[in-house]
C-alpha cells in the first residue's frame, strides 16, 4: 500500500485544549466535591474527567452538536461524563476546528452538571413506540 | 439510587440540610456506628443533588448561554492551555488534596 493511501486511512488527532473558563470549572467541582465529599472522590472525579477529556482527540464528531446551538457563532457539542452509574452527569461543551495555525483542534468551552441525565434505554423505546 | 438506612438515622438526617447535614454524616462515618452502611457514594449524592438545585430550569439554561459565551470569549482571545499542560497542573493540585487528605 501507498504511503499516500495508508496517510488517507490514518484517523484525525486532534490536539485538545481547554479554555480558561472550562479550567475553573473543572476546578471549581473538584474542590466542591473535596469540600463535601472526600479528597479521594474529588480526584477520582477529576482523573474521569481527563480521561473523558482525552478520548475527544479522535473522532471529536461523534458527539451531537447541543439544542442551543443556533445562539453561538459556531457549532458546540457536547460529551457526556458521569464517574459511576450513580453519580450525576455533567456536559463537557467543546468546539472543533479543522484548520487552526497549529492544525485541528478541539477546546473545551465549559463544564458543568447536567440539569437532567441523558435518557435511559427504556425511555428510548418509549419514544420510538409513540412515533 | 435506593439505600436503606436504619430509621433513627433517616429521621436524624431528614431534620437536617446542607452544610449541617454532610457534617453530620461525615461524623456518623468517622465513628463508625453506620459506616456499614453509609458510604462516599450517597455523600456524593447529596453533594451533587445541592449542585442540581442551584438554579431553575430557566436559571440553567441563562447560566449556561452566559458560560458558554464566557468559554469562547476565551477561545477568540487565545486564553487557552493544551492538555498536557492542564495535566501537568492537575498533578500539582491532586498532590495538594491528597496532602490536605491526610492531615
Amino acid at each position: 500500500m501507498s504511503n499516500a493511501a495508508e496517510d488517507a486511512e490514518k484517523p484525525v488527532i486532534y490536539a485538545v485544549r481547554f479554555s480558561e473558563r472550562a479550567k475553573r470549572d473543572a476546578d471549581f467541582v473538584t474542590v466542591y466535591l473535596a469540600d463535601a465529599v472526600t479528597e479521594q472522590l474529588a480526584v477520582k472525579w477529576r482523573a474521569g474527567l481527563n480521561k473523558s477529556v482525552g478520548t475527544l482527540s479522535l473522532f471529536p464528531h461523534r458527539n451531537a452538536i447541543i439544542a442551543e446551538g443556533l445562539l453561538f457563532s459556531v457549532p458546540v457539542r457536547d460529551l457526556l461524563y458521569r464517574r459511576t452509574n450513580e453519580s450525576k452527569t455533567y456536559r463537557i461543551l467543546y468546539h472543533i476546528v479543522e484548520n487552526s495555525e497549529d492544525g485541528p483542534q478541539v477546546t473545551l468551552i465549559h463544564v458543568r452538571l447536567a440539569e437532567r441525565p441523558p435518557i435511559t434505554a427504556e425511555e428510548a423505546r418509549e419514544i420510538e413506540a409513540q412515533q | 439510587m435506593t439505600i436503606t438506612i436504619p430509621e433513627e438515622l433517616s429521621a436524624k438526617l431528614a431534620a437536617l440540610t446542607g452544610e449541617e447535614r454532610k457534617r453530620r454524616i461525615k461524623e456518623e462515618l468517622a465513628d463508625g456506628e453506620y459506616a456499614a452502611t453509609i458510604h462516599e457514594s450517597i455523600l456524593e449524592a447529596l453533594a451533587e443533588a445541592e449542585l442540581a438545585n442551584r438554579f431553575t430550569e430557566e436559571e440553567d439554561r441563562t447560566d449556561m448561554i452566559a458560560a458558554i459565551n464566557e468559554g469562547l470569549a476565551d477561545i477568540e482571545s487565545g486564553r487557552t492551555v493544551s492538555l498536557e499542560e492542564e495535566l501537568a497542573r492537575w498533578e500539582i493540585m491532586k498532590a495538594e488534596l491528597l496532602a490536605r487528605s491526610r492531615k
